[in-house]
């Protein structure tokens, strides 16, 4: 007899749904966040009694802080300035474009006559730009065939479901650079190293939001 | 626009990933109103066809038309058309009211407008107990309503839904049937599902399209197809149990059956098989009839199915099922004389897979 046979019919989980019942997620983020909180509570108190603690260290402290914000705001608005960039350009082989583009960078910088500060400031923009493309790589393609049939597209796009999405990945990141420009000079790697445990934190608790 | 103009309309639509080709050239048109479903195994090309339908993908060659207008070239975003796709997407950020609004919020509707909107959606779905919550907090049958509502919230020219009811169990998937169709007749929108389940379409479908490796086999109501079968993968894959096919060969204004000698008188007019020697006769269970006068079989396995049970039947060499009432159980080796019916027999050419247009007689 001739003529192709059907494909046998199984019932498809759905992959982006839930898989774990609600029951044993809530158990399970009820755990998670008994952990982080009391971490991160512990690590602030910490980083503001040892800063309180050695002579002149509130003074230096209040002194680095605006410099260390700025830097940090500034590495992270550029470096995921360029990631919209590269990933609006190249939108499959983004990270390959930006690993490119961060040692292209790093080179001419060592290049430059720039200051050593300056150097050192612009040289992480490719760090936030290599954080920012993996962020935007990892929405999935369906967010997006989903926000296109819902006509989100440009401004709205972006304000809606792109930065969201993206916001917890870089905001770790932009802690991550604060507590580094915390470090030169004054000796106080005490507070960066604190704030990076909290930047840690930060992303573990993006992570475990993520995987829901 | 009046009922009968087309509000879908493909025109030669192929396309082809690489050396593979998920749609062999489409022609395809869709009714104002109409719910017509895209029938066929996994990997047939019904998601693609929805795909380039929705603007997601872009035809390798042909044409699309929405209302008319060719929207071929034209991006996803304005074609107005709401889809639901096969794994349920929500925003996970936003909350379950929140992934409501988004499409309105993205059309510019007006504030009040979106939160009525909603209100109407939560309500018609029953998701008012989850309206706050966020898509991590809802279990996959809540997951794909939301799913669902998102694209209802709209009034979008078309709807294309994508196995919108695999996250179902099978009970609520037979309840969302219903309330596909429910909610369908209520919108009178235009949609175009595609299901790899014969009962999703023949229980929602105006109009079933069957397709198979990027390829129409057979377009018409659900009963027509079930009924009338363009060939033999259609008719196996349609219905809830499984057709009867028996191999025989053609005689002089008879088919012989193989697998016993029984003869069946036809009226073989209208087409010729290929091979004369190759002709398969298709008859459902339903048309399989317990008659005294009728012809030697030996009961095999019975199978409850509830209101009735299905019995395999030995008929020489082949074997063939049957329904008989619960009561009447039949036991593993008794004699059961059965009779075809004449208006359920169907014949095909086995050699090309085709329906022969061939009239059964009644045996005196």
């Amino acid at each position: 007899m001739s003529g192709p046979d059907p494909q046998p019919i199984a019932p498809t989980p759905a992959p982006n749904a839930p898989a774990a019942p609600l029951r044993s997620r809530a158990i399970r983020n009820c755990c998670l966040w008994l952990v982080l909180i009391p971490l991160i509570g512990l690590a602030i108190v910490q980083t503001v009694a040892v800063a309180m603690k050695t002579p002149g260290g509130w003074d230096a402290v209040q002194q680095a802080t605006p410099a260390a914000l700025a830097e940090a705001t500034m590495q992270t608005v550029a470096g995921f300035a360029l990631a919209l960039l590269v990933h609006r350009m190249a939108p499959r082989a983004g990270l390959w474009v930006a690993i490119g583009l961060a040692l292209v960078v790093v080179y001419l910088m060592a290049l430059s006559g720039l200051s050593h500060g300056l150097q050192r400031s612009l040289a992480w923009i490719p760090f936030m730009l290599l954080l920012s493309i993996g962020a935007l790589g990892a929405i999935p393609a369906a967010l997006h065939d989903a926000a296109a049939v819902d006509r989100a597209e440009g401004w709205f796009k972006f304000r809606t479901i792109t930065l969201p999405l993206v916001l917890p990945l870089l905001l770790a990141g932009a802690i991550f650079r604060a507590a580094d420009a915390y470090r030169p000079g004054d000796g106080r790697v005490f507070i960066g190293a604190h704030l990076l445990l909290i930047s840690a934190i930060v992303a573990g608790s993006a992570l475990a939001r993520g995987r829901g | 626009m009046s009922p009968n103009e087309h509000r879908i309309e493909l025109h030669g639509v192929t396309k082809r990933f690489g050396d593979f080709t998920a749609v062999a050239p489409l022609d395809l048109a869709v009714m104002q109103g109409e719910f017509v479903v895209l029938l066929g195994p996994a990997g047939g090309g019904k998601t693609t066809t929805l795909r380039l339908i929705a603007g997601l993908d872009q035809p390798s060659s042909g044409r699309i038309h929405l209302d008319d207008l060719e929207v071929t070239p034209m991006p996803a975003q304005r074609r107005n058309v709401a889809m639901v796709f096969q794994s349920p997407v929500l925003y996970p950020h936003l909350s379950v009211a929140g992934n409501l609004a988004l499409p309105m919020r993205a059309g510019r509707i007006p504030r009040n407008v979106i939160q009525r909107r909603v209100d109407e959606v939560v309500e018609r779905l029953k998701l008012s107990h989850v309206r706050r919550r966020k898509p991590r907090k809802l279990s996959p049958g809540e997951y794909q309503l939301v799913s669902l509502g998102r694209a209802m919230v709209r009034d979008a020219k078309a709807f294309l839904y994508d196995e919108p009811l695999a996250s179902f169990s099978d009970e609520q998937r037979d309840h969302m049937r219903g309330e596909l169709r429910a909610i369908h007749d209520e919108l009178r929108a235009t949609t175009v599902m595609a299901t790899r389940d014969p009962i999703d379409a023949i229980t929602t479908a105006d109009r079933i399209i069957v397709i198979n490796q990027g390829r129409v086999l057979q377009s018409d109501t659900p009963q027509a197809i079930y009924d009338h079968p363009a060939d033999l993968f259609v008719a196996r894959y349609l219905g809830e149990h499984a057709m009867n096919f028996l191999e025989a060969r053609r005689g002089e204004g008879v088919a012989v059956l193989e697998c016993c000698d029984l003869e069946i008188p036809i009226d073989a007019r209208g087409a010729e098989p290929v091979d004369p020697a190759r002709i398969t006769l298709g008859i459902r269970p339903e048309h399989v009839r317990l008659d005294p006068r009728g012809v030697n079989t030996v009961a095999g396995p019975t199978r409850p199915l509830g209101s009735e049970q299905l019995v395999d039947l030995r008929l020489g060499k082949a074997t063939i099922r049957t329904f008989v009432p619960p009561g009447g159980h039949i036991p593993e080796g008794q004699r059961v004389l059965i009779r075809f019916d004449a208006a359920g027999c169907r014949w095909f050419d086995a050699t090309s897979g085709k329906a022969l247009p061939w009239q059964t007689r009644e045996r005196r």
